[in-house]
């Protein structure tokens, strides 16, 4: 019996192993993401050690039996379980990690997941930056990062767009750091002929081929930045080639831009001028002003004297006669339509080994306010080598040619400010109009011996920007052991750039003694040439607890220690020659002028390098805490000084606590840390400038003096947030996840670095000092709601609040500082605050002293006019006081931008981007000009005002308008509310490879798109966005006939194979 | 990995020591330089100091106006002295933080070279005779200032009297006499009014110290005594040998007048010559007519009246007559004293028994050196106008005072000075002016009242009042 039953157990056995083993079987299949197939994907057999990889085509074959089940995993995907069954295919597609998941690598000391970072690092996707109007990187951002205020200020082709962090944090700068790929580059801005006509490096950067962009907003996570990390800092990741087939992607677009200018700022179409019997304006013998002169000019206008009761109210004439001649609208006149048109190829491949992207493009944009264009051609080649399973190289190399000579002086007032000299002239007179020889003239209007044509000039003037421009980058990633992985990158970023200022010889011109300046021609040359480079090398030990050390606890230990150096070389000359012989722009170079000037060298030299240690614990994906130190030194800081900078972060993931499906991501974390802003060149090295006159070198003193001692300013913040997601696994389409993230930070800046005003009496009016403290805190929010999904129809919702504001704590010496006549840095007060006269508004205001502006005997002659000034019963004249205040503020109270993604079936989808900016206040000097001699359309707004005699007395007197313009002293009552609503960006994509499935083509997809196509404001000048002084971090909100921004009619097709 | 931690310790210690090394060799201005000779300093304040003194700010637009020989003939504002603490505001910051500071760095650095101890003197007494001028001006113009604690270590340097910058500004001019060594040289080059020839800056010192004396002779006639006496030996005494700063033909150093009138200075075209001047000089039959002023375009020389309002200016405009072009060439130079000056100056010194000597004769030098030196030559006709206007003893501020003010003309600063001083001629302010009298001091600052108000507000509660006389303009 007992052999019986061991051999039907035998038998039995055998049987079943029989069975089993031939039920292992092979099994096979392609792994995929949303693009094509993926190599190097691993699968496992769970809980054996079996296991592949897919090919190159994506196919793997591994042997399992029915039951088993094979976990397929890939970096940045999310990991996909298959049970096998009966059939032997099991193809995968595998999709991007959540975004808990995706490894972040700015802010961080090295590369971390998402889930277990402590500070708040901002990402934006490549396809989110995909606005087919942006003509740079800078304007693809904004609206898209919370905390992130980007402003376009102008709308000339080349300039960068205002970036603000958070919130101001110096006085100095508040421009962020740019990376490309974690090295930083170049972004400076050198004038190309003024304070408004900047030529960017940032505009340089290809942003078509950009995987994501990451941001980091301030000192919590800046510390690792270290003396250059306050302001923040973009990294702009690109793509890189991926293994398999090689992939060839076309993009082109085509744009139509028109100046915004809607229906704000007019000139007066009532004037004050004597008239003929047929309405037409006269000199002062009579003969209409419109008959011209040989010149071609206009003749003198003569200002009809009105009598207005007995006073004197109708002296300087009465703005109500409407034109009887033809007049001009200003913006019809200066602004075209003009196109701009981008087209770019990319190649992408490789296999295991290597991988590659090529690509080059060129980017055309035309002026719409000068005959001229930004012409940009660029190209990059970013190779990947896996020399060894742990060793890889990366190595990128970008290469740009530029030309731009769409410049033009937009920055104040001036002679050659087109819209300057447009809006300055009268409403009747033709600019276009030929003297006897066919030319345009150069003084157009007798009545004003300061009047100027613009376009005389914008003919015989040239500006070219040409840029040369290389960056390479190369990265090393080596892990010798599992636990210890080395890193360097090495960056070298260098361009020359020649910028050159032509004036044609025009001493022959019939009004040639009009000319101001250059009359013979002239040509200036400035030419630069920049190298940058930065050398960051990083060893991180990662320690798990469990598999390393034994120790039974789920912690692991990242150990970092990070060095970094940088060197600038910076050097520009200037060379100018006058008396040209006649002709015109590229004829000849400054070597044919009859006089030649050397103009002299400036060079900044610049290296600063410093270190960072930083020890993060991490509890699981749980909890985690980090804390470091960085120390810097520069050649910047007084000599021999260095500083050090702690940080400490921490998180908490309630998330993974929750096990909720709901709550799939909820993290809180908070974070302490300090970086600095480095001193600009000079700022601590005592010299006498160096003037050259004729041929002897004269020294005087600079007007603000350097300070040998000068510290770096230290930005120290404290962030706490949370970021959120969360899923609603529920049958309806309505409301599918809603995630993101929510920030308050509180900022303070010590020893801030500005002039510190001093009694000019003790013979320095200005010393550089650490003498600002400025404080600042906010609330920035982003929320994403996917609100409906569903086969045919999905609506993504997004929302970016940024609400922050920057206060100047204290002034060393308590004295405020009059900055530019216009702004003013006072204790207590915000920055950005203006420094105006005001207007009474009732006949006993007092000054700061309490004595009354108008005596109690006076009273009699003053009275509030309709318009709530109080204003000279007998000359009209407002009443404004002598000493000044400070009004206002250019900081929004708040940025809002709504974003809204709509798709239709497989086919269209729609996008909608608003930008709301609330609560910043312009002040518009273009208007305070347009208000001397009754030009601006408000000046002929009736004014009632009672007279000595008592009788009210309407009209719009010019006496009281030119008393508002108030010799152009700062004066409030040009501060106005430039809050704005703008329709960014609206755009319908068209994936036409769902409708004509060609073989080879992956997708086709056309899109449609308008930028900055209304906007809602209350502001009367241009453009609400609009405004003066660049790169300026608090003289800002100011409108002198700035370039206002462009709206634009973009067409794009994008086609992979 | 020990061997690996103790290979990486060195690594980063070579690195960081290395690269500290290069920080400090980078820590340098290559633009612009640390020391400079101090010519070149005082080069640059010379030539700002008497750039402003001619320009629009102080001679234009205030001084020329104040005395009422040249009327603005549209924009009016300041010919109703329509001017408060902003007028100012940039011309003190530069005489302090520009002029002055450089005067004193030049001083400074004067005494850091390896040169021979008389030609450091030399050096020393001009840079002190340039500050005493700069001084001068200030206090003439704003009465009590900022002094003694002036562009050193204080921050907020207190205000001294006039009085006791006036006694400092004549001491001073007495030290750099007694230091002052013609057989030794000064300066080799920067020197821009004379080259640095120490005996033509003996008889400017001596000048300008008879010139200060004689300011004070109303309110401190024993002081002023005293210092006349010293000045009188070594004073300039003929037209060749007049304190002249000459500007330069091209543009960006061509006479500040001339740049206002250019192209590039705006084509401005706001001045033309008072009736008031005309209507002097035709009356006292004086030559100097044709050489102050142009013709209108009738050929008449037509003053406009002074002190009207906008509007009724710029209806004068085309037709009222303008300064001679030779007033405001490129070249036309800056008078810092002159002959004539001195002479008048002697006058009064001899009328008030300071000195010995004939008034009448000085007098009558000064009109004769004025006159050569606006190019009449003609002796017959100048002696016609001596003639005609004789010197009188019993209203002796009154001929001083009228002559002076025609030989002043383009002085405009010095002008006022005198005019406030010896109140004649006669003036009275304009019928649309914002106050009845003629300002007879310049508003403080806004720079003063913002940052050294604690110190501003011990000398007056009224920093903008342009009627408060000062301390030497007696009655």
């Amino acid at each position: 019996m007992k052999t019986k039953l061991k051999g039907i157990l035998t038998l039995l056995i055998a049987f079943v192993v029989h069975i089993s083993y031939a039920q292992t079987k092979t099994i096979s299949g392609a792994v995929s993401d949303d693009t094509g197939p993926l190599p190097g994907v691993s699968i496992q057999v769970k809980g054996t050690n079996t296991g592949t990889e897919t090919d190159f085509d994506g196919k793997y074959s591994i042997k399992a039996k029915p039951g088993d089940i094979l976990i397929f995993s890939f970096v940045g995907m999310q990991p996909v379980s298959r049970t096998v069954g009966s059939s032997s295919t099991i193809d995968v597609t595998l999709k991007q990690d959540n975004v808990l998941e995706e490894v972040v690598v700015t802010g961080v000391a090295s590369g971390t997941s998402r889930k277990k970072i402590g500070v708040a690092v901002n990402s934006v996707k490549a396809e989110d930056l995909q606005d087919a109007g942006a003509q740079s990187i800078d304007q693809a951002l904004q609206g898209k990062i919370a905390g992130t205020v980007i402003q376009s200020t102008s709308g000339q082709p080349g300039q960068q767009q205002n970036i603000v962090l958070r919130a101001i944090g110096s006085l100095n700068s508040s421009q962020p750091m740019i990376l490309i790929d974690g090295i930083e580059v170049s972004s400076s801005q050198n004038s190309v002929g003024g304070a408004s006509n900047l030529s960017s490096r940032l505009s340089d950067i290809d942003f078509t081929n950009v995987e994501r962009v990451e941001t980091i907003s301030g000192a919590a996570a800046g510390t690792i930045y270290g003396a250059q990390g306050a302001n923040g800092v973009i990294n702009i990741i690109t793509k890189k080639g991926k293994a398999g087939k090689i992939k060839i992607n076309i993009n082109t677009n085509l744009g139509i831009n028109q100046a915004i200018a809607d229906d704000r700022m007019r000139r007066s179409t009532l004037h004050r001028y004597s008239t003929n019997a047929q309405g037409l304006i006269v000199d002062t013998s009579g003969t209409p002003v419109t008959q011209l002169n040989g010149s071609a000019q206009y003749l003198a206008v003569d200002v009809n004297e009105r009598t207005v009761g007995t006073t004197q109210l109708g002296s300087q004439g009465i703005n109500d006669t409407p034109f009887a001649e033809q007049t001009f609208d200003a913006t019809d006149v200066l602004f075209k339509n003009a196109l701009s048109l981008r087209y770019g190829v990319s190649a992408s491949g490789g296999s295991d080994k290597i991988r590659y992207l090529v690509s080059g493009n060129k980017t055309q944009q035309e002026s719409v306010l000068v005959v001229g264009e930004y012409v940009k051609y660029d190209a990059r080649l970013n190779l990947d080598f896996d020399v060894a399973d742990n060793l890889q190289i990366t190595t990128r190399f970008d290469v740009i040619n530029s030309a731009n000579d769409t410049g033009t002086n937009t920055d104040n007032a001036n002679a050659s400010n087109l819209i300057n000299n447009v809006f300055q002239n009268l409403p009747h007179v033709d600019l276009f109009n030929r003297n006897s020889d066919g030319e345009l003239t150069v003084a157009p209007d007798a009545t004003d011996p300061n009047s100027v044509n613009p376009f005389f000039f914008r003919e015989i003037q040239n500006r070219l920007d040409q840029v040369n421009r290389y960056i390479t980058n190369f990265n090393i990633q080596y892990q010798p052991f599992e636990v210890l992985s080395l890193n360097a990158k090495y960056g070298y970023d260098s361009y020359v750039q020649n910028f050159s200022f032509f004036q044609e010889n025009q001493a022959s011109h019939i009004q040639a003694q009009q000319i101001p300046t250059n009359r013979r021609g002239a040509i200036n040359n400035l030419d630069t040439q920049e190298y940058f480079q930065n050398l960051l090398l990083s060893a991180n030990l990662a320690l798990d607890f469990e598999k390393d050390l034994n120790i039974s606890a789920p912690i692991t230990s990242t150990t970092t220690f990070n060095f970094d150096w940088r060197d600038r070389f910076f050097r520009q000359t200037t060379t100018s020659g006058i008396n040209l012989p006649e002709g015109e722009f590229g004829q000849f170079n400054v070597n044919q002028a009859a006089t030649k000037v050397f103009g002299g060298v400036l060079e900044q030299p610049f290296r600063t390098f410093g270190f960072l240690i930083n020890q993060k614990f991490d509890f699981g994906s749980i909890a985690g805490f980090s804390a470091g130190l960085r120390r810097d030194k520069s050649n910047r800081f007084g000599s021999g000084k260095s500083f050090t900078f702690p940080r400490f972060d921490a998180y908490v993931n309630i998330s993974e606590l929750l096990e909720s499906d709901t709550v799939s991501g909820l993290k809180l974390r908070a974070a302490y840390g300090e970086a600095g802003i480095q001193p600009l060149f000079g700022q601590n090295l005592f010299t006498f400038q160096l003037t050259t006159v004729g041929s002897e070198t004269i020294a005087s003193l600079p007007s603000t003096v350097a300070n040998p001692d000068l510290d770096v300013e230290i930005a120290k913040e404290f962030e706490v947030g949370t970021d959120y997601r969360f899923d609603f696994k529920n049958e309806s389409p309505w409301l599918n996840s809603i995630d993101g993230s929510i920030n308050y930070f509180d900022r303070k800046t010590e020893g801030a670095i500005f002039d510190l005003g001093l009694a000019t009496s003790s013979g320095t009016s200005a010393i550089s000092d650490n003498a600002y403290e400025i404080s600042s805190n906010g609330i920035e929010a982003s929320l994403n709601i996917n609100t409906y999904k569903s086969e045919d129809f999905s609506w993504d919702f997004g929302l970016r609040f940024t609400k922050s504001k920057a206060t100047l704590d204290k002034i060393a010496n308590g004295l405020p500082v009059v900055v530019g006549d216009f702004f003013v840095l006072e204790e207590g007060q915000e920055i950005g605050a203006f420094n105006v006269r005001k207007v009474v508004t009732s006949l006993d205001e007092t000054d700061s002293q309490g004595t009354p502006i108008i005596a109690t005997a006076d009273r009699d002659n003053f009275t509030v006019a309709s318009s709530g000034y109080v204003v000279n019963k007998n000359t009209g004249r407002a009443v404004i006081t002598s000493e000044t205040q400070t009004l206002g503020s250019t900081q929004p109270d708040f940025v809002m931008t709504f974003l809204n993604d709509f798709t239709f079936n497989d086919f269209v989808s729609m996008s909608i981007q608003l930008d709301w900016f609330q609560g910043m206040d312009v002040y518009n000097r273009a208007k305070q000009w347009l208000y001397n001699n009754g030009l601006h359309e408000e000046t002929s707004i009736p004014v009632t005002i009672e007279d000595p005699t008592g009788t009210n007395q309407t009209g719009a007197f010019v006496s009281y308008y030119t008393s508002l313009y108030n010799t152009n002293v700062p004066t409030s009552h040009f501060i106005e509310d430039g809050s704005f609503l703008r329709l960014r960006d609206i755009s319908f994509k068209f994936k036409l490879n769902n409708l004509i499935k060609l073989k080879e083509v992956e997708q086709i997809t056309l899109t449609l798109s308008g930028r900055n196509l209304i906007t809602i404001t209350d502001y009367t000048g241009l453009d609400p966005e609009a405004a003066r002084g660049f790169g300026n971090t608090f003289q800002r909100g100011f409108d002198e006939f700035t370039h206002p921004n462009v709206k634009s009619y973009n067409v794009g097709l994008n086609i992979t194979f | 990995m020990k061997k690996i931690n103790k290979y990486a310790l060195i690594f980063i210690t070579a690195l960081l020591i290395g690269c500290d090394k290069e920080l400090s060799e980078l820590n340098i201005d290559p633009n612009n330089a640390i020391a400079v000779p101090p010519s070149t300093l005082l080069t640059t304040a010379q030539y700002n100091f008497y750039t402003l003194i001619q320009g629009v700010a102080i001679n234009a637009d205030w001084g020329n106006l104040m005395v009422q020989q040249w009327s603005q003939n549209e924009f009016t504002e300041d010919s109703r002295y329509r001017q408060d603490i902003n007028t100012f505001n940039g011309t003190w910051q530069t005489m302090y933080a520009s002029i002055l500071a450089e005067l004193s760095q030049s001083k400074k650095l004067v005494d850091d070279i390896e040169i021979p101890v008389n030609i450091k003197n030399n050096q020393k007494a001009i840079i002190d005779v340039m500050s005493t001028q700069v001084f001068g001006f200030l206090t003439d113009g704003f009465g009590a200032i900022p002094y003694t604690e002036a562009l050193g270590d204080s921050p907020l340097p207190a205000y001294d009297s006039q009085e006791v910058v006036y006694k400092e500004m004549l001491s001073t001019l007495e030290n750099a006499l007694s230091n002052f060594s013609t057989s030794s040289s000064s300066f080799d080059s920067g020197e821009i009014i004379f080259n640095g020839d120490v005996s033509k800056w003996i008889k400017l010192t001596n000048s300008l110290m008879l010139r200060y004396a004689m300011r004070i002779a109303d309110v401190d006639a024993d002081t002023a005594r005293k210092y006349v006496i010293a000045a009188s030996n070594n004073l300039i005494s003929s037209n060749s040998e007049n304190a002249l700063f000459v500007f330069e033909e091209s543009l960006p150093r061509a006479n500040p007048l001339h740049r206002n009138a250019s192209p590039q200075g705006g084509n401005r075209d706001d001045y033309a010559v008072s009736e008031l001047l005309v209507t002097t000089l035709n009356s006292l039959g004086d030559p100097r007519l044709e050489k102050y002023a142009k013709p209108n375009n009738a050929g008449i020389f037509a003053g406009m009246p002074f002190g009207l309002s906008d509007n009724d200016a710029s209806v004068l405009k085309a037709t009222t007559s303008r300064p001679n072009d030779a007033v405001r060439e490129a070249t036309t130079p800056h008078v810092i004293i002159s002959y004539a000056e001195v002479q008048f100056l002697l006058a009064e010194a001899y009328e008030r028994g300071f000195l010995s000597g004939n008034a009448s004769d000085a007098y009558n030098q000064g009109i004769t050196a004025s006159m050569n030196y606006w190019n009449v030559t003609d002796t017959n006709a100048i002696n016609t106008y001596l003639i005609n206007n004789p010197y009188n003893t019993a209203n002796w501020k009154e001929s001083i005072g009228i002559q002076k003010w025609l030989a002043l003309y383009m002085n405009g600063f010095e002008a006022w000075n005198e005019w406030r001083r010896l109140d004649f001629p006669q003036l009275s302010a304009p019928a649309a002016a914002d106050i009845s009298t003629i300002p007879v001091r310049m508003p403080y600052p806004l720079s003063e009242t913002q940052t050294n108000s604690s110190q501003l507000s011990k000398v007056t509660s009224t920093p903008g009042s342009l009627t408060e006389k000062v301390w030497w303009d007696v009655n």
